[in-house]
């Protein structure tokens, strides 16, 4: 009996190593935001622990047991705040949501997807998912020079596969959201120019100091961003 | 107030090509199309490679944006030419 027990205890720490080194993102999330709440619900290939981050922070509620059915109940939500939520595994971060409760929108979401063949490789895909969420403000807010969008969309544009100048723009706009969120490398300058950058996906965006986009694209060089004027900030605290 | 590209010597930059931190304003010269902190900065070209090429190519306006009325690139660019504090890269 005893025995019996120790080998069902390895087992499942043995099924959620391998799951937890596996694991892939089925589809994208879906977010269902109602007044003062939300629920998270996505699918993984293999079963594995069901993991949730919440910025700002949220009360969450998630299912214990290791599946492939993912549920997340957030509750508490400040309503018109815009939220974060990266979903994963124990190990792997799957994907990133912005969403604001409540509303009725379509966002744009990030998705950071590990390679099953090789763990260290990563996929990183836009995906349109609807939600109930804000969107983005109109590009005239998002955009610092609106002359000048159509020839940085026209030049930078394939790199993230927006569809038109304003697919690029408010992309740019939601860069910054997930960067503030997930606290990636900044720097600001004397000039109060922000400069951001995401090793993991190489995206590189600059902001004017009122948060409208001066420039968004992925550097081919190495070292771009080490090379960048400005003192480094921690944009999860930065004003 | 409007700069002058040090590139094209197109006269209505948005913003200095540079600022007091030495970084790039990001801005795509609409005549030449050079961008300021990522043709220099991140592709390698400098200003008179940049030119060379912009003139070898026809010396065309880049941007999407309509020309200013009676633009002429080979007046625009002999006016650079007789701007001897211009400083090149």
């Amino acid at each position: 009996m005893i025995s019996m027990r120790r080998f069902g205890c390895f087992l499942i720490l043995a099924l959620g190593l391998v799951s937890a080194l596996g694991v892939e993102l089925v589809g994208q999330p879906e977010i269902e935001s109602s007044a003062g709440g939300a629920v998270v619900r996505w699918r993984t290939d293999v079963a594995c622990g069901t993991r949730i981050q919440v910025t700002p922070t949220a009360a969450v509620e998630v299912e214990k047991t290791p599946d492939t059915q993912h549920t997340a109940t957030l509750t508490g939500l400040q309503p018109g705040a815009t939220y974060t939520v990266v979903v994963g595994s124990a190990r792997v971060h799957l994907a990133t949501n912005v969403f604001t409760a409540p509303g009725t929108a379509t966002v744009t979401t990030t998705a950071s997807i590990p390679s099953k063949k090789d763990s260290a490789a990563k996929m990183i895909s836009s995906t349109k998912i609807s939600a109930e969420a804000k969107p983005a403000p109109p590009t005239r807010k998002i955009w610092g020079n609106l002359e000048s969008l159509p020839d940085h969309f026209a030049r930078h544009g394939g790199d993230f596969h927006a569809k038109d100048a304003d697919d690029y723009a408010r992309m740019s706009w939601q860069f910054l959201q997930r960067a503030k969120a997930e606290g990636l490398p900044a720097k600001v300058d004397e000039d109060g120019v922000l400069r951001v950058f995401d090793p993991q996906s190489g995206t590189f965006a600059s902001y004017n100091r009122n948060g409208t986009t001066k420039t968004f694209f992925k550097p081919g060089s190495n070292g771009y961003f080490d090379r960048q004027p400005g003192r480094d900030i921690n944009l999860k605290t930065w004003k | 107030m409007k700069h002058t590209c040090p590139v094209c010597n197109f006269p209505g930059l948005t913003e200095p090509p540079r600022s007091k931190s030495a970084g790039g304003s990001f801005e795509i010269c609409p005549s030449c199309g050079f961008q300021f902190g990522v043709s220099d900065d991140d592709r390698g070209f400098t200003y008179d490679q940049w030119r060379e090429n912009w003139i070898k190519q026809g010396s065309k306006w880049s941007s999407r944006a309509k020309p200013p009325a009676n633009w002429n690139a080979a007046e625009q660019l002999a006016g650079r030419i007789r701007k001897p504090s211009d400083k090149k890269r």
